[in-house]
């Protein structure tokens, strides 16, 4: 007699209410950071929490915002090759900043490193964002993207490089 | 402190403007809940003429059948890795995953791991049919190698992540709209199967994305095969050639497997069962757990094959 043990299947609301409250700013901002597409990144940001309410995937604690930072990715990374060819026709636009209304603070020195860090190539700005922005660990990072962790450091170091060029030789703390 | 380091506080003063609010979140609720109710009006996606194109492409560098199907080669491969090494411009849109799909080490199965292999960009290629899904197994199989049954319908929408989809549909990130589904006689609803353009591609049902087992599905009804297993390999452990072994090894699987869960098991190795048309079904295991569609736990059927190898 096969017996079964189901876990819940009845949607989970509060946590979809928790997380949001959490991690949608980061989801909404790191998507807005690959992309450069305001459009795009709230359109990525609300798949990825519908996803959390109607897939109801077991996450452990702790793994929740990996899980939505790599779902938010993946659609990422489908939105910019989908795009290929309008970048190669018109050019990559430069990310425009959207500061807060309380933000009085020269955007001078923040655009030339946001600029620099979205026009590092794909495979490189996504490990950026996930290891300096969003403060992931090389192991949590190789995971995520299904990679070996020396492919991970390998590719920190050779963005680091890429964006010193970028920055034009300023000061980059490795 | 370097300003990589600083990147935190500088995307913050940078994107401060940029909030998840409330009024996202409403939109989020409307939308999952317009995706949860049971008539949908069918929305198709109408992709690009390249997409289409870009989708029968992939599918022709799948054409490894005559290895995959009725051959014996030391690891069961499909060359899906082939599809990662595409360019751009010649993917087909990836289907967004999580963590939720079984998984299987590179160490286990080698450089080609076996059908659980993901594309490069982390995608499976996948059907969905009212919300069982199916990866593909192999394509380019001549259509009379593949005794295919009743029509189950045509793939209703192509989206890149057909998780998000409604479970009414039969959708796909592998195969065009208008695609007809079949499946396959004799294997229930462990198998479906679809007319492409350089032949029969299968598919086999499995766990995507949090959906497994639907109603009171049990493991035998997502492994409708007995009777017609003639070979079980387990990696690392041996392989059973007696199909009246394999038999009584399946029904021991299915009197003792209990459900651990619909989602993922990191597995260290497979359990592949050729059947007797030559179609090699593959599971993978860790710690005496079976997954494929559902995880399930049952230590005695891998005494049992233990034991079966050593009489």
């Amino acid at each position: 007699m096969v017996t079964q043990r189901m876990h819940s299947q009845e949607p989970d609301e509060s946590t979809f209410a928790r997380l949001y409250e959490l991690y949608a700013n980061d989801v909404l901002r790191f998507c807005y950071f690959y992309l450069g597409n305001r459009q795009q990144a709230e359109d990525v940001c609300q798949d990825v929490f519908v996803r959390l309410l109607t897939a109801q995937p077991e996450l452990q604690q702790g793994s929740e915002k990996a899980w939505l930072l790599k779902v938010a990715l993946n659609r990422c990374k489908d939105l910019w090759r989908s795009s290929w060819l309008k970048r190669v026709m018109l050019g990559s636009p430069t990310l425009e900043l959207i500061p807060g209304p309380d933000e009085i603070a020269d955007l001078e020195e923040t655009a030339s490193v946001m600029q620099a860090v979205h026009a590092l190539p794909s495979e490189f700005r996504e490990v950026v964002l996930l290891y300096y922005y969003q403060g992931f660990g090389i192991s949590e990072i190789a995971q995520m993207l299904n990679l070996p962790e020396g492919t991970i450091s390998s590719r920190l170091s050779r963005s680091r490089k890429r964006l010193e060029k970028l920055m034009k030789g300023e000061d980059m703390d490795g | 402190m370097g300003k990589l380091q600083d990147l935190p506080r500088i995307a913050d003063q940078a994107l401060g403007g940029l909030q998840a609010d409330s009024s996202m979140k409403a939109q989020i609720i409307w939308k999952a809940s317009r995706m949860t109710q049971p008539e949908l009006s069918r929305n198709f996606h109408f992709r690009t003429v390249a997409f289409v194109c870009a989708c029968l492409i992939v599918f022709a560098c799948f054409g490894f059948s005559s290895e995959f199907f009725g051959q014996d080669p030391t690891v069961p491969v499909i060359a899906s890795q082939s599809a990662g090494n595409l360019d751009d411009a010649q993917r087909i849109a990836s289907s967004n995953l999580d963590q939720s799909e079984v998984t299987i080490h590179a160490s286990a199965g080698g450089s080609n791991m076996g059908i659980w292999a993901k594309w490069s960009d982390g995608s499976y290629p996948v059907i969905g049919i009212r919300g069982k899904f199916y990866r593909q197994l192999s394509s380019g199989i001549s259509k009379g190698r593949v005794p295919l049954s009743s029509e189950l319908g045509e793939i209703d929408t192509f989206s890149s992540d057909p998780s998000l989809a409604s479970t009414d549909l039969i959708i796909s990130n592998a195969v065009p709209v208008g695609a007809k589904v079949y499946s396959v006689s004799g294997m229930g609803g462990t198998l479906c199967a679809v007319e492409a353009d350089d032949g029969i591609a299968l598919f086999q049902r499995v766990s995507y994305s949090g959906h497994a087992l639907r109603s009171n599905e049990q493991l035998k009804d997502t492994l409708q095969v007995s009777g017609h297993v003639v070979k079980m390999e387990l990696k690392g452990t041996g392989t059973i050639t007696e199909p009246a072994v394999c038999d009584s090894l399946l029904q021991t699987l299915f009197s003792t497997a209990t459900l651990d869960s619909n989602g993922s098991l990191h597995a260290d190795s497979y359990l592949v069962m050729t059947l007797d048309s030559g179609i090699r079904l593959q599971l993978v295991c860790n710690q005496e757990r079976v997954a494929a569609c559902g995880v399930w736990s049952s230590p005695e059927f891998f005494d049992a094959f233990q034991d079966a190898l050593g009489t």
